[in-house]
Parts: C-alpha cells; structure tokens; sequence
C-alpha cells in the first residue's frame, strides 16, 4: 500500500487488529499414519498479546490539541489526541458480551454502525467541574468489583484515575454508538509536516473529544479507559437541546453551569426524569482509569480569520491620522540636537520604505557625516544614512569577537602588502637572476622558490670539470715550482730547480689531460651483437665455474 | 647597521599605487567567517533595534499590516558603518574603499543563506562552497511586511508564503513552489509583531493558520453551533451550513450521533457530500481546515487589498471504497 501523495491524507473508519489482547493458546496437531496406526503429536504454545491498558507510555502519543499547557483560541475547536498505534483503540474490546445494548433506532436515523467500538475516549473537563484526577491508586479501588472481574482481576496495577461526578460524567460521556464515530485512523505522507515527526509509517489513531472548550476556561482532557465499563458506557446519548429557543451565541459565554441552569427551566420535566432512568442506588461517584491527560486554557481574542480579514493593510510609511508628520517620500520629521546644540527639524526614514528606491552608488562611507544630505526641496537635513551608519557602527563596536575579525581581516592584507613593499624594492635593486614567474610569485612563497632554484640548477648539470685529474692543482704546488724552490734552496737558476726536480722538459710544461674516452650512450640492440665481447664474458664465466668446481672437488 | 631594504618613503609610495593594500581575490583578502556572517545578518536588519525599522510607533497601529521594500542604500550604510570600527587612520580607510565593492557583491550571496545560518541548518563554509559551485544571480529587490497582530501572538509559527505572481484557488502545489520566493526572514520581533523579508517582488503574499495537524471544530451560527458540508474529499461546499445539535444538559457537549443523524438527512438531498458511513466520513465533516489570508495586488506591485481563502486540503477517504477491504488485510496481516 502506497503512501498517500503530499498534501493529502487517508481516513479509516477503524483499523481492527487480528486478534484482541490476550493470553492465548495454541495447539498444532500433526496427525502420521504409518503401519496402519495413527500417531498424532499435539503441540501446545501459549502466547500473550499484550498492549497498553492502564497504563499508555507518552512515546504513545504522537499529538495533542489544543498544545500542551497552551493557551488561545481554542473554543471552536475540538480537542482530539493522536496515537502513535493505529491499532490501539480497537485492541480491546468495549464490551466483551455485549452488556450495552444496541440503541434505539428512531424512524429518519442512519442505521447504527457495524464497526467495533474502540475502548478509548476522549474527556474534557473545566475547571470548577467536580472531577478529580488521582495519581497512582490501585485498580481494584478505580473499577467496580464486577468491572474487575471482568478485566480478569490483575494484580499489583498501580494507574491514574479520573473521579467524577456520575452525572456529569453522563453528560460528556459519548454512547457507545458515538465512541465510534469518534475514534479514526488517520494515514498522512511522512513527508509532510503535519504529525511526521518520530512516525515511521504515517499512520495514526486519532480519538476526538465531543465537547468544546467554553471561552475562557482551564480546561483539562483526559484520555480514558472504558473498557469493559458497561455500567457508565449508555446505549443511547442524552437528550438533545432543541435547536428552536437557543439564544443565538454572546461574544462572551458564560461556563457550561451558568449556561445549564439558565437553559434548563424550560426542560424541568426532562430533569427530573433523568434521575430515574439512572436508578436510585447508583453511587454519586465514578472513577475511570486515564491512559493520557494534559491542560489547557481556552482564551484569546478570536478567531485567526477574524483577525486577519479585520487588518489595516497598508505599504510602510501610511498613517491613518494626520501624525506623525510625514514627508510623501516616507520620512519622518522629528527634532534633534545638532553639534551648536541648536534643535532643529531633521528627516528621518528607517530601512523599510513603501517605494522602490535605486542603490546609492557612491559607496562606500567611511563616516556618518558624509552620508548626511540635505532635501533640497525643504532644506531640512536628511540623517536617515548617517542612522544607518552610526547604528551599524554601534552594533559593531558591541561584538568583541567581531572587532576582532575586523581587525584579523585587515592585519591578513596589511601583512600582505608589507611582503609585497619588500619584494618590489629588492627588484628595483638586485639584479635577480630568477624569470618573470618566478618573481610574480616571490611575495607568496620566498624559501621555497629559492629551493626549488636550486634543485633546477643541481639537476641541469655543473658543466665540464676543468682539472679532472688534478695535474694543474698539483702544478700549483709551491714545492713544484721551480723558481719558488731555487729560491729557496739558494740555487743558481730556476732552470737548475727544474733539473733537480724532474728533469728539463717535464715540470712548469702545460700538461694536457689526456683524453677522455667518449663512450656514447648504447643500446641493449648493440650489446647484443657485440660476439666478442659475449665470447669473452662466456670464457670468464666457464672458468669461474671451473675453478669453483675444482675448490669443491678438491675438499 | 644594514641599511633596511625600504624605506618610509618607498612604502608610501608603493601604497599610494596599491590602495587596496592586497588583491581582493588573495586568499589574504578573505573575511573572517564570523564577520562575513555578522554583515550578512546586518544586511537583513538582524540586531537592528525596532526603533530604527520602524521610527515612531504611530506608523505600524495595532492590528495593522505595512508592506516594503527594503531601502539598500540603508543596509549598505549599516555594512559601511560596522567596518568602520577600529578605522584609524588612511590606511585603514583605503583598504575599506578599495575592498567595499568585492565585499558588497560577496554579501549579495552570502545574505540569502541568513535564513539557514539562522536555523543552524548550515555552516558559512557550506554556503561559500555551493556559492562558489553555482554564483547566485545578482541581489535584487528585497521586500517584507511587518504585521502587529494579536494574531502572531495567539498563532505561533503561521505559515508564510511570497509568491511572483497571483495564483488562483485552488492551488497545485508545484506551481506554487515554482512561483514562490525566497523567505529571506521570518522572525518575531515581538510576541506580537512578525517580521518577513523576501528576496523579490510579491504579487501575493498569504498568511496561513499553522497546520499543527488538521485540527477539528465547528463554526459559529445562529443556532448554536454548525458544520459546513463537504464533499468525499474534503472540499467545502457552498450550501448553508448544517447544525450541530448540543446535548441538553451541556450546551458545549455536542450530540454526535445527533450531528451524524442532521448530516445523514442532508446527504438524502445532496449527493455531493460525504455519506455517513463511520467516524472517518464524520471525521471529514468536522475538519477544521487552517485559514489561509491572501494579500495581493491588482496585478501591479501594490499589496493593499486583501483576500481571504480557506484552504484547500486534499482528504481521500477510502471507507466506502471496494478496495478498503483488501487494503485492511494488508495492513492488518502484513
């Protein structure tokens, strides 16, 4: 079964459970014939189905109305709670064997409902009504004995209960033919707002009370159980008022009391048969076990459309009398102290104005003074932005954290700027060998462009090596030169040293560096058609392992 | 001593050049979240006090409704006067002018996220990403209404609603939301005092009774009370209203099976309403569907008159239906 779309909802007259609550018992037979003999092997299982009854978890219930504690204009509105179980109030039965009987049927009545009747309903009670909520109190004290019994006489419950005058119990509480029109089942998309919260499959018991909350009254409905209450649950509701002489509504109503005797003394004969039907033993008192209770006061200054339809609706700046003073373009003249300490009329408009405006372009300010204007058309000054700028400044100045970011904001660019000061003053006077990029780049990450500098350098090669043996270091020595050593040792020349030294012709001579043996870069391709050079590896190998051989035979 | 690589007069030199001290598209040029966030707020008119929105009380009565536009040059000198703070000196002032542009068109943005920011829906950082995904269009016209009601008092969280254009009863709800716009705020500024700012020109504004579930009720008529009649699916029907009939010993009490008794009579004549098969069909009689208040203009941008619309709800009932029975069993025996 699809969800219904958003926006829409489904009505059920009652969602009935398989089975009611209950201990129940279950018996599997399976029955084997073999060998012409029949074995049959009952199985027996007891189960429980056990929901609320006493007591109701307020997880339970998913919604109440009027609001919890709320206070408004609730005097046209029917208190209803929703359930949570869609189930719930169907899962016990009203009256088990039926001790209500079906009511009458006048001629021109729908035909009574088939539909079960739940065991929940919904109470409402105002204040000065002389119904009492107890918390806590041992069942077998909220039900009459034969009640108990019929409940199946459990022990140890401890439950809130109502107790209430009989007869006015008998008077707000539903036959059993309107329990069931009051209690439905309500399926809503999850998605939509309404009850969506927590529900996981959009379905909901809705139990609805049947009575209105008078004007002005505390107010407080109570969620109750009726099951197996088939001494206060009647076949047929009370009379009903005749519609004829009712008085059409006041603005004010007065309680239900007041209402009550003052309505009543045309209806004495119906009054005093009242009793009668009831039975003269009767206690004066009931209780009745409540699952769910909350508060509320009805009162308020209407109803919303009243209000709404009732609105003066106008564009901002509109005045209905002829104050305050008002300019056609929507300011206000109002007086102020200037600087001189002079009152004079000024102009003044807030942000929410009844024309369109263009945007001022000549941003920005920079104090409140330069947003000042003059109307030319009254000379009058105009000190609607400087308000703007001053409140703006105000609200500024009293955030701590945000004075500041501000300041963080401007330390970030002024850092910033100072880097880049640096940068363009070290161009203007170092020739810096580094391209264009490079320095655009300077003021955001110095070190690690110089690093990277260098590893372009590193990697691009130092260039040929110029004294790769190190025979024009050696050269340089002192003891190799011959002049510095004839001078030293008092010889007669330097060609004399030279002889000493090494000989004529060999030492002071530019050395050549031999040359280097270029060695291109090769290929696998060459390696491979190299034969001799296979040839000689393979010898070299051969004689390796021979040798090798020859150590291993030898030991 | 090492001469220092610049001097005083180098630096001045190079700021009177570079007035906005750092590019605004640096990373160094950022705002600070927290600030960026107070001056998106501000262009909004958070914070400012009533006295401001609204100079002198004679201007918004009691029970009394007053559309706007919002004056931008107003909140752009509110921005301009909280960047104000702590500026001492040029420097400070030429950073603010060569800066005020950028920051303007970052808080267009950043200004339609309030809302959100507002409700902790998002984090600033969320909003810059999505904006920096999809630039949002330039900032138009921001509009509003104050309402003085006891209304916003009794009905908290109403419904509001903008929409561009006039939209006709009944309403298919995704043209509604393909019309409507942008809530930029909606806030109490007092018990009694709403506060609704949108991003455009409305041409219908509507105020519902919030819908804290469909609720039940009657309506008032001469004779006490009365239910209006209405068809299988919840809509209301023109024809008089059908009444209530209260128990006698409690006039508050209503006669529920009295009340299904008038409404079965009425359906022998009109075979529009809802037949009285059980409490769901009573259900939808006794559906007090929210209010919903239309303000619209005569197609111009003007909001002065208006219109008054009850809701339209969409109530399928499935009770009389053939297929109710196969339904339940799936529920029941799923």
């Amino acid at each position: 079964m699809s969800a219904p779309p958003r926006g829409s909802m489904v009505l059920y007259d009652d969602i009935v459970p398989a089975f009611d609550d209950g201990d129940y018992r279950l018996v599997s037979a399976t029955e084997v014939a073999f060998d012409a003999e029949q074995h049959a092997r009952p199985v027996l299982r007891a189960f429980t189905i056990d929901g609320p009854r006493f007591n109701l978890p307020p997880g339970e219930v998913a919604s109440v109305y009027p609001p919890r504690n709320a206070r408004g204009s609730f005097d046209l509105g029917l208190p209803h709670v929703a359930l949570r179980r869609r189930t719930l109030p169907w899962e016990r039965p009203l009256d088990a064997r039926r001790p209500i009987p079906p009511p009458v049927v006048n001629p021109g009545d729908p035909p009574p409902l088939a539909a079960r009747a739940p065991w929940l309903a919904l109470l409402l009670f105002e204040d000065g009504e002389d119904a009492e909520l107890l918390r806590n109190v041992p069942l077998e004290r909220v039900v009459p004995a034969d009640v108990f019994a019929r409940l199946g006489s459990p022990r140890n419950i401890l439950c809130d209960a109502l107790d209430v005058e009989r007869g006015l119990l008998a008077d707000v509480l539903p036959s059993k033919e309107e329990l069931k029109l009051l209690v439905h089942v309500r399926e809503v998309n999850v998605e939509d707002r309404e009850l969506a919260t927590g529900s996981g499959d959009g379905f909901f018991s809705v139990v609805v009370c049947n009575r209105l909350p008078s004007q002005g009254a505390s107010c407080r409905a109570c969620l109750v159980s009726l099951e197996e209450r088939s001494d206060l649950v009647a076949a047929n509701p009370p009379p009903e008022a005749t519609v004829a002489p009712r008085r059409p509504p006041r603005a004010r109503i007065e309680a239900d009391s007041e209402l009550d005797r003052a309505e009543l003394r045309p209806h004495d004969e119906q009054f005093v048969m009242i009793p009668a039907t009831i039975g003269l033993p009767e206690p004066r008192r009931a209780r009745l076990v409540v699952l769910h209770t909350w508060q509320f006061t009805s009162q308020g200054a209407g109803r919303f459309e009243d209000l709404m339809m009732n609105l003066d609706v106008a564009m901002a700046g509109t005045v209905t009398s002829a104050q305050p003073t008002m300019t056609d373009s929507g300011h206000l003249v109002m007086s102020l102290g200037d600087r001189a300490g002079a009152v004079e009329d000024v102009l003044m408009r807030g942000p929410l104005v009844g024309v369109p405006l263009t945007r001022d372009p000549l941003g920005p300010y920079h104090s409140a003074d330069q947003a000042r204007r003059v109307s030319p058309e009254t000379g009058l000054e105009d000190i609607s932005y400087a308000a703007a700028f001053e409140v703006g400044r105000l609200l500024a100045a009293s955030d701590r954290a945000l004075a500041q970011a501000l300041m963080q904001w401007r330390r970030a660019a002024y850092h910033q700027a100072a880097l880049l000061d640096h940068v363009s003053a070290l161009r203007a006077r170092v020739a810096w060998p580094l391209s264009g990029d490079v320095l655009a780049r300077l003021p955001e990450a110095m070190v690690p462009i110089c690093l990277a500098g260098a590893l372009e350098r590193l990697v691009g090669g130092t260039g040929p090596i110029a004294d790769l043996d190190g025979l024009r270091a050696v050269a340089g020595v002192a003891g190799l030169d011959p002049e510095v050593v004839a001078k030293a040792w008092g010889l007669g020349s330097a060609t004399e040293a030279q002889a000493i030294l090494a000989g004529a012709g060999t030492l002071g001579v530019a050395v050549a560096s031999p040359p280097v043996t270029p060695r291109p870069d090769t290929t696998l391709d060459e390696v491979q058609k190299d034969e001799a050079g296979h040839k000689r590896l393979a010898e070299a190998r051969s004689r390796l392992l021979g040798n090798a051989a020859t150590r291993l035979g030898g030991r | 001593m090492r001469p220092p690589f610049i001097d005083g007069r180098a630096v001045l030199r190079e700021r009177m050049r570079a007035k906005a001290q750092v590019d605004a598209t640096a990373a160094q040029a950022e705002l600070p979240d927290n600030l960026e966030s107070f001056l998106a707020h501000l262009r909004l008119l958070v914070g400012v006090p009533f006295e401001y929105l609204v100079p002198d009380a004679r201007l918004l009565p009691d029970e009394a409704i007053r559309f706007f536009y919002v004056d931008r040059s107003w909140t752009d000198r509110l921005v301009d006067g909280a960047l104000a703070v702590g500026k001492i000196g040029t420097r400070e002032q030429a950073h603010h002018h060569a800066h005020a542009a950028p920051v303007a068109e970052r808080l267009d943005g950043t200004e339609r996220a309030v809302r959100d920011l507002q409700r902790r829906r998002v984090q600033l950082a969320d909003v810059r990403a999505t904006q920096e995904e999809a630039p949002p269009p330039p900032a138009g016209v921001v509009t509003g209404f104050l309402l003085r009601s006891a209304a916003v008092a009794g009905w908290p969280d109403m419904d509001v609603r903008a929409f561009d254009t006039v939209l006709h009863e009944p309403i298919d709800p995704a043209v509604a939301q393909a019309h409507q716009l942008t809530t930029l705020r909606l806030e109490r500024l007092a018990p009694a005092v709403l506060f609704a700012l949108f991003d455009g020109v409305p041409q219908l504004v509507w105020c519902e009774e919030p819908h804290h579930g469909v609720q039940f009720g009657v309506e008032r008529s001469a004779q006490g009370f009365a239910v209006p009649r209405r068809t299988p699916t919840g809509q209301r029907e023109p024809a008089p209203l059908i009444n209530a009939p209260t128990r006698a010993r409690k006039p508050r009490v209503l006669s529920i099976a009295g009340l299904r008794r008038e409404l079965w009579k009425a359906r022998a004549t009109d075979p529009a309403m809802v037949a009285q098969t059980g409490s769901a069909a009573l259900a939808i009689e006794l559906l007090d569907v929210p209010w919903r208040q239309r303000f619209q203009g005569a197609g111009g941008a003007d909001l002065h008159h208006p219109h008054a619309a009850p809701v339209r709800i969409e109530i399928v009932t499935r009770v009389a239906d053939a297929s109710t029975a196969a339904a339940f069993d799936q529920v029941v025996r799923r």
